[in-house]
Order: C-alpha cells, then structure tokens, then sequence
C-alpha cells in the first residue's frame, strides 16, 4: 500500500516546483532564516496578485503627512509622481524621496544624485555647469558623473556640454547639450526650478508645485 | 562513409572560410548561440565562440529519443564549463524496466586565442571529460565572422566523439604513436564504469574535421548549416527512431528579447530537434538595475540637523538617545543590538537583516545617525554582528567625513580611505534591542540523496528557531533547532542502496528521507568565540546534521587585510536514526579538516580541504568559486580520497556544483540572504563530509569584506 504522503506527492508536487520557482520555498543559507521579514515575503510570493502592491515608502508617507514641498516629476510615458523634500537643503543640496522609497538630489534645481532609479548616479561634479547658471553665460561646461553599474561597482563617466541661453515666453531657458563617448543627452533648465533632465537612463520632467500641499 | 561528397564540398567552403583571413569589418561580436549540446556551437558542433563573461546559460534540447537538459556558465571571459544531464532512451545494454538512462556529464573549454580583425577565435575544448564518456570527445575549433558578423564561419578537428564520422589518421600521430589508437571505453563503450577524468584518451585515436556556418538573416532569425563529425554510433545502433543518414545538419535560430533562443533543426538526415536556451548574467540579475531596497538616508549636516525630520518624531531632539537610534535603525532595515556613547564617540553594534553587503548596512546606518545623534557626536564606530554572535569587522567613521563626502564625486574611495577598519570590543546587549529568541517558517524542496533518476525528492515545511546569548568578552552561545515536516516525495519505494556491505556513512542517505514523519534536522548549541584579534571558534554539540550528532569544534584564523586564511575542524560524531528524531545507530566515527581558504580578488575564491572524512578515508577537497557582487555565486568541487574508484564504485570521486542565488532576486525585495544549492551528481561513500550550519570562514569573511574598497560604492548606496 502506497503511503498517503506519495498519494500527496501528486497534487503537491507541483505546488512545491511552483514555490520553489518562484523562489521562496528553497531553504535559504543563512544560519537562521528565521524573522517575520522572511516570512512576510513568503506570503507575498504565495499571494502573488491577490495581495495589494508593495506599501508606499513610510519615510514618504510621514513627510507626506507632515505637509513637505512637492516636485512634481514626469517621465516619458506613465502618469507623474509627487516628490517629496526630505529635509532642508544640506550643503545646498534637497533630497526628494519619491512614493516608492527612490530619491532624487538636486542642488538649485540641478540633480547631482538619484538612488534606487535605475542607473543610480551616486556622485557627481557639476560646478562648471552650476556657475554657468548662476551666471547666465553660454559656453562649455564638464559635466562628471560617478554611477553605479548592475553589479555595484561604480563608473566613472564625463560629459562635454554645450550650455546655451535662450527666450521663452515664461523666461529664459538654458539647454545643456552633453556629448559623452558612448552616449548623449540634453538638459534644459527653466525659469521658476521647472526643468528637463536626464535620470536614471530616462528624460524626465520636474515642475516645483512650491507650497506645502 | 556517405559524407565523403559533403566533405569535399565542406573542404573547400571552410579552408576558403579559414584560410582567407579577411575581415571586411571588425564587427562587434554576436551573441553565440548554444547547439543542442547547451555549449556554443553551431547545432551539434562547437564554435570558438565564447559568451559573456559571467553568463550562466541553460539549455533544453531534443531530438531522436535525447534529451538534454545544461548549464553552462563562462567562468572567465576565456574559460567555460559545462554540466550536460541527459535522458536516453534506446541505448544497448540499457536496463528493460527502465526506460531512460541518465547520464551526467562535464564539459570545459578555454579559447586560446580570440577572434582579431584578421585571424579567428580559437577554443580548445573536452567535452564529457569528468562523466560517463558517452559523449567523450575533444576538438581544437576555429570560428571567425566575415560581412560585419553576419556570418560566422568554424571548421574545426575532433577526437573520440567528434572524430567518430568522416575520420581519419590522427595528425598528433606523427608527433608520436602514442596518439595513434584511443585506449578503451570511449563513446561509452562501458555505461555505468563513470566519472574517471580519464587523461588517458584525450586526443587520442582517429580524428576527423568539422564545421558549419552561420548566418544572421535578421535581427532576431539565425540560420546555420554544419556538417558533424559525431557518427552517434551508441544511440544509432539500438534506437529504432534514430538512424544518422547524413552528416549534414541544418537549423534556424529564432532571438527573443529576453535572452530565449528557439533552435529548430533538421538533424543527420531524419531527425527534426528542438533546443530552448536562456541565460542571465550575475553581473547583471534580471530585477530592478539599482536594486530593490529604496533610497537610503542621506547625511544630515550638524547645522541642519534640527530642521532635518519636518517635525517628524526621529529628529534629535525628541525622546531617549538610545530608542531614536535604534528607530533610525530600524527604518533601515538593521537592529540596534548595542550602543554606547561617551563623549563625542558612539560605538553601535548591529544586526543586518536586509542587505546582502556589509558596507552598505553599514553606509545606511551611519548616514541613518547623523539624522538622530547629538551634535557634539564625532566619531561612530559600527560593528555588524553576524547570527552566531560574532564581530569581525567595526568600522569607525568621523562625522564631519560624512558630511563632507555625501556629494563628493570621489565619494566612496575616499570615504573608505578615511575609514578605520579593524576589530573593536564588544559591549553589553542594549535592553531594548529585539529578542534574541527569532524563529519563523518557511517550504522547502530538493533532493536530499543525490540519484540521477531523482531530480526531485521531496518537498515540505521547515520551522526553525534560535536563541542567542552574548556572553560578553566577545562570545556566544546560540542554541538552535530546525524541524521538518515532509508533504511530498517522489518514488520514495525505490530508493537505493549501495552494493556494498554497510555500515555505510552516506551512501545510504536515502533511508533518512523514506520516512514522512516530523524530522528533527537539527538541534544544537553553540559557543562561538574571538580569542585573539584574528582568532574565531566554534564548539557546537547536539543533533548537527539529518544523518550525525556529536560534538564539533572548529578554529579559524582570518587577518582583516590577508587573502588568506587557515582553519582547523575536528568532530566526534555518530549516524542518527533513519527516522530523524533522537536515536541514533552504531557507526561511528573521527572527522577533522585543515583547511586553507584564498581569495584571488575579483570575486575569485579557492578552498582546500585536507583530511579524514566520515569513512574514514583521508583525501582533500578543492573548491573554486566566482562570487558576483549581486550576490551570485558559482563554483565546482572535487575531492580525491584513498578510497579507489573501484570502492567508491559509479562516478569515481566526489564532485559537485555548488550555486547561491541572493535573496533579493528571489523574493523581490532586499535581503541579506542567499539560497544555495549544492548539486552533486552521485552521493557516495567517499570524500563525504558533514553538513554542518555555522562553519566560521563564510559568516567571518562577509563581514571582513567591509574592508574590500570595491564594495564601498555600495556605502552610499
């Protein structure tokens, strides 16, 4: 007579491959796998779509709730996404958080850093393109930038730009034209912190909602 | 042989191919394509291709009653290797109540030269070197690509397998005689006599040419033609559904996307095969390119620390010193284990339970601290404890570095520049900090007796729980357990045993997992212990492993800045009862180890392993390792005993594949912890070792890779 736990095997089996795929049923290296952060995201790998999507960052949230500026930022495609400022400016430098926990750092509207969007640029060294802004005067400006490869190491890439200085109806407008060794891009700065600009590999549009919402 | 006609007109296709030396463009290269034998090849022959560095690529293929299932996984960017498990129908000798037989097999190859604007990339290969030698062969292969890659040609020379049709006098032969004639048990002249690495037949016997073309028709379509060397005497000779009636092999690639690639094919003359390939790079894991773990904090100048939280309950200023740094922490994803302050210094022990480096555990604590602590604080000292209560590595920052780097372009290099990386003294456990007593539950599925015709043994629920003490003096005790409960086995009737009289110490593996009963997998306690600045010990007694109890102890000594370290393990250990809870049987042995690890840099890693295992043969085993910094990992062992071939019977030595996959790919949001496999094609007497838990060396080296400057990127990370 077959064990009943081989009749079992039938219908579990592939309940278990499936789990296994999906990679939470594998016993996992560390000495004790054993905390409520591992058996959280077990439920959620078996819940798959029937759970709600993953929470909203609540460092977000509690800026959110304590009234913090908004930026508004915009991709290509997709709806927009509210920044939030997360703290005061730090050697002149704001951090704003988004929804889903990644941040964006901008000093004078210019994003010298991103985190966890893709692409991530850890560091970078803009001054020649800051001191042109703030002097309004075209010409060439290195644009330096440190990023973080897939495999966490960092990567060290310059820019040669071109900034120039141009009317619009809601002011003048400054386009930086960058030319790199394996790619290019192009910046523009607005009046009033609006701006378009390279993140994450993605043009994206930012425009300062400017009070506490 | 029929394919004499083909080989006149392959004769003058590739040395025309070969021999013209002209590129007319110095093309990037295509990604190869994986024949049926899951290595780069046109179909069934090889290429000189190699893939990415670091590609681990897996193939399905079938064809004429074979079917193939392979990993293959591009150690360096010139040296590959490969493990072929295949399903035979058909085969002499096979056994009638079993209609498949199962073959393991190894491949390696090694480009001697790489592809130039004006000569072609040449490989030099074995193919099933470490396994049944049904596909035993190697080849000296040249590719080259011509037309701005579009089409690649190859021509190459085979011996054993791959000199099999269309052969002729070996041309090392008139080097010497030695190469005249291949010594017996060649195309698996002998099933079952298995896994000799068997340097006897290497380019031995008649050797015969082959080769192909390929032709990128579109972006995503690839067509291939390729005359084969390999006559398929074995499985021609007893399958009715397969005949080799032409050497000629022609097939089309279709690319998806996402790294798939369709091979359909039309094979020696009668045959239509299929082959699925997919592959992914530990360089760069399928998920979100900056991971999932969201932004970390960023530094809070002193001066603008009071404004820092909005108004938010974390600020400086509010409540105990002690519970905001440990809420600071919290919100990381780390656990304030101690924390002590005394002037303008803060000395934090924690516990990373999110993130798979170190150094970034540590980054986000320490920018975490300057948003909480007071202003007069300077100096942080971090030190990361691991489960078992260790504290190899503290890391102390000054402040006013942090707050000058955060948006420095050199940022990290300069920040580990400044860093002060060494051991430091342990204090008491914070109060407050989380309970030392974790458990949880979790599935689990694999085999636990490794049988080729078993791919799959069980399947079920795992509870563990654990208890750690600090004892203060930078030592511990942890007391832990690991119950089973199996749901789910596969053909748990026939499990088998050795030939051999027993006792046996592993070969009979396979009874401890017929029982479906609550298993007690282990249940032990620990003393883990720093006696000098580079010293680390482990004592540990209880129910080690499913198959043995006793006692274990182990010394570690791994210097902070040396790539090499040395250990020492010996256990008194006694086979437990099949059914896996307290018992136990009569053998009993004496296990110990010395051990030698290095680390090459690079994420290359060797072991050694010298001296008794549990059936009490002496041996070593080598273990190689690439580890990626996403957390990947692969490597191979072997272990060489004084038990003979012979006694060890199918498969002649232990080897294995070990593979880690990082959590964080796998569950989808960050974690600290990996998922590894270890795949050994036979479990056997000979060169078996214990599995035990908390071996030192891994756990001691993780955290001294806070002192690695390549992973300080992820310090602001």
């Amino acid at each position: 007579m077959r064990h009943p736990a081989h009749i079992l095997s039938r219908a579990l089996l592939p309940l278990g491959l499936l789990l296994s795929l999906a990679g939470c049923a594998v016993p996992l290296a560390s000495s004790n796998p054993a905390d409520g952060t591992f058996n959280r995201a077990v439920l959620r790998q078996v819940g798959g779509g029937l759970l709600p999507p993953a929470p909203v960052d609540p460092r977000y949230l509690a800026l959110q709730e304590a009234g913090a500026p908004v930026l508004r930022m915009q991709a290509d495609e997709g709806a927009g996404v509210a920044l939030r400022r997360d703290g005061p400016a730090a050697d002149g430098v704001v951090r704003w958080r988004a929804p889903d926990g990644a941040a964006i750092d901008m000093r004078n509207g210019v994003v010298v850093a991103s985190r966890s969007t893709a692409d991530d640029l850890m560091f970078s060294d803009l001054a020649e393109l800051q001191a042109r802004l703030a002097s309004g005067q075209p010409g060439l400006a290195r644009r330096f930038e440190n990023r973080m490869t897939k495999d966490r190491t960092l990567q060290l890439q310059t820019y040669v730009c071109t900034v120039t200085r141009a009317a619009s109806p809601a002011g003048p407008v400054t386009r930086e034209d960058c030319a790199g060794p394996d790619d290019g891009f192009i910046n523009s700065y607005g009046p009033a912190g609006g701006s378009q600009q390279r993140v994450g590999g993605r043009m994206v549009t930012f425009s300062p909602e400017g009070s506490r919402s | 042989m029929k394919s004499v006609g083909w080989w006149s007109l392959f004769r003058s296709l590739g040395f025309a191919l070969a021999l013209c030396g002209l590129s007319l463009a110095a093309a990037a290269q295509i990604r190869p394509t994986l024949g049926f034998h899951g290595t780069p090849g046109i179909l069934e022959m090889p290429t000189a291709d190699m893939t990415r560095d670091a590609d681990l690529s897996f193939t399905l293929s079938s064809f004429g009653d074979m079917n193939r299932g392979i990993a293959h996984f591009q150690f360096t960017p010139r040296l590959a290797g490969t493990f072929r498990y295949s399903a035979l129908q058909n085969i002499p000798n096979q056994s009638p109540d079993k209609p498949y037989y199962f073959d393991r097999s190894f491949d390696i190859s090694y480009q001697i030269m790489t592809e130039g604007a004006r000569r072609p990339a040449l490989t030099l290969g074995l193919r099933d070197f470490g396994g049944t030698g049904v596909y035993a062969g190697e080849y000296l292969v040249a590719t080259k690509g011509f037309f701005d890659n579009r089409l690649r040609g190859t021509i190459g020379l085979g011996w054993g397998r791959l000199g099999s049709a269309g052969s002729f006098r070996n041309p090392l032969s008139y080097l010497s005689d030695n190469f005249r004639t291949r010594p017996d048990n060649v195309t698996g002249a002998s099933l079952g006599n298995v896994g000799d690495v068997d340097f006897g037949q290497w380019f031995k016997g008649d050797a015969a040419l082959f080769g192909g073309v390929q032709y990128q028709a579109t972006d995503r379509l690839l067509l291939s033609a390729e005359i084969s060397s390999d006559a398929y005497e074995l499985e021609g000779s007893a399958n009715p559904g397969f005949h080799r009636d032409s050497p000629v092999n022609i097939g089309a690639t279709y690319r998806f996307d996402n790294g798939l690639d369709l091979t359909g094919a039309y094979l020696y003359g009668n045959t239509l095969g299929l082959a699925l390939s997919y592959r992914i790079n530990p360089k760069a894991p399928p998920g979100p390119p900056s991971g999932r773990e969201g932004a970390g904090p960023a530094v809070v100048p002193r001066d603008a620390a009071v404004l820092a939280s909005w108004g938010l309950d974390d600020g400086p200023q509010s409540g105990d010193e002690t519970a905001r740094v440990r809420a600071a922490l919290a919100a990381q994803g780390l656990t304030l284990l101690a924390y002590e302050r005394q002037g303008a210094r803060v000395r934090v022990q924690l516990r990373n339970d999110t993130y798979l480096s170190e150094t970034q555990a540590v980054g986000r604590a320490a920018r975490a601290l300057t948003g909480v602590l007071p202003p007069q604080v300077e100096i942080l000292t971090l030190t990361p404890v691991t489960d078992t209560g260790l504290a190899p590595t503290s890391v102390t920052l000054r402040r006013s570095d942090l707050e000058e780097l955060d948006h420095d372009l050199q940022g990290a290099w300069k920040s580990y520049a400044r860093a002060e990386i060494a051991q430091d003294r342990t204090l008491p456990l914070d109060p407050g900090a989380a309970s030392p007593l974790r458990y949880g539950i979790s599935l689990y599925t694999g085999t636990r007796h490794s049988r080729p015709d078993h791919p799959l043994a069980e399947t079920g629920l795992r509870f563990d729980a654990s208890y750690l003490a600090s004892l203060g003096n930078r030592s511990s005790l942890l007391l832990s357990g690991q119950l089973r409960q199996p749901l789910a086995l596969v053909e748990r009737d026939s499990i088998p045993l050795p030939d051999t009289p027993g006792p046996w110490a592993r070969a009979d593996a396979g009874l401890y997992d017929r029982d479906t009963g609550l298993e007690i997998r282990e249940l032990m306690a620990e003393y883990f212990f720093q006696p000098g600045d580079a010293l680390y010990g482990r004592l540990s007694m209880g129910y080690l492993e499913q198959m043995y109890g006793g006692v274990s102890g182990e010394l570690l000594w791994s210097p902070l800045d040396s790539p090499l370290a040395l250990g020492a393990e010996l256990n008194l250990v006694r086979q437990r009862a099949t059914d896996g809870l307290f018992g136990f049987r009569d053998y009993e042995t004496a296990t110990g180890f010395v051990s030698a690890y290095y680390d090459f840099g690079g994420g290359y890693l060797a072991q050694i392993d010298a001296g008794r295992y549990l059936a009490q043969d002496w041996g070593a085993t080598l273990t190689l390792t690439r580890e990626f910094e996403s957390g990947f990992r692969l490597g191979v062992f072997a272990t060489q005993t004084t038990m003979s071939a012979e006694e060890f019977g199918e498969g002649s030595f232990d080897k294995g594949i070990i593979f880690s996959v990082p959590g964080s790919w796998l569950f989808g949001q960050p974690s600290e912890r990996t998922a590894d496999f270890t795949y050994r094609p036979l479990r056997a007497e000979g060169g078996a070792r214990l599995d035990l838990s908390n071996r030192l060396y891994e756990p001691v080296r993780r955290a001294q890779q806070l002192d690695d400057p390549q992973d300080w990127g992820s310090f602001w990370r």
